[in-house]
């Protein structure tokens, strides 16, 4: 039972793997253009987000 | 000497990222200064330290960064010992990958079910661009609510040998424990004895990634 139950989740796996779009996952084009500092990318994404307000502490 | 930082990453919701955040995080804070960064705009790490009571804080500071993770992640490095970054569970906005870009290990919780082992599939290719930037970035998969007796769970291992990213040999069990300390604003390590078993997992959990 183990046996196959794991193997069908390996399977399932490997399909996931094959069908898996090459370029999905976002990395900004300024990060593919200066490894060096992907941060700037970052913090543009983060200020845009109206979720995210100033820096909170806990505790104070 | 800086810090470890250890991000804890999946863009998946639910497999316990902040669970392990703030269980890890009380674990390495008993052999060093920690401190939580909550890179979450759901704020869950925050909401749960917030929860503790004045009598008793959770034991290691919460800190939310709306901007420049990896800047601020690298000045925090110098006044602790271990981080640990609850990150959000997208890779839509960068915000994951970019605290990886700026950590040494990511630990990556997975529940055991098929659903969660597809999702990963997605985070070990974003793993792989970040290792463009941070080619030092170990990344490791950590198995969370595992049930010994559950076929699924027992089928896990074999599943994760798909994968390029190893698998920790420690595991968190699927346990009450975890969910009771997040309601009182606290730790496995706090929870008296029905908190043993959780916390020898996390103890040998901190060995392994320290070790590793």
């Amino acid at each position: 039972m183990k046996k196959e139950v794991g193997s069908k989740l390996a399977n399932s796996v490997r399909q996931a793997k094959s069908k898996q779009p090459k370029d999905v996952v976002p990395v900004t084009s300024a990060a593919k253009a200066t490894p060096s500092a992907p941060a700037d990318v970052v913090i543009e994404a983060q200020a845009a987000s109206p979720a995210l307000s100033s820096r909170r502490v806990w505790p104070d | 000497m800086l810090a470890q930082v250890f991000s804890v990453a999946n863009q998946k919701g639910g497999t316990g990222k902040t669970t392990l955040s703030m269980n890890l995080a009380a674990g390495l804070a008993k052999q060093g200064r920690t401190l939580i960064i909550d890179a979450d705009p759901q704020g869950s790490a925050g909401q749960w330290a917030g929860l503790s009571p004045d009598e008793r804080p959770f034991p290691v500071s919460v800190i939310s960064i709306a901007s420049n993770l990896p800047r601020e992640i690298k000045r925090m490095r110098e006044d602790y010992q271990y981080l640990v970054v609850d990150c959000p569970p997208t890779l839509e906005t960068g915000v994951a990958q970019s605290a990886m870009t700026v950590s040494d290990k990511v630990l990556i919780p997975i529940l055991p079910s098929p659903v969660d082992l597809w999702a990963s599939v997605r985070l070990a290719e974003a793993i792989e661009q970040v290792k463009i930037y941070n080619d030092e970035l170990q990344p490791y998969i950590m198995v969370n609510q595992l049930e010994p007796r559950n076929a699924m769970s027992r089928g896990m291992r074999q599943a994760l040998d798909e994968f390029d990213i190893p698998a920790l040999d420690s595991c968190m069990r699927r346990r009450a424990v975890y969910r009771s300390s997040a309601l009182e604003g606290s730790s496995v390590y706090c929870m008296g004895k029905r908190g043993d078993p959780a916390k020898q997992e996390i103890d040998a959990l901190i060995e392994e990634i320290l070790k590793s």
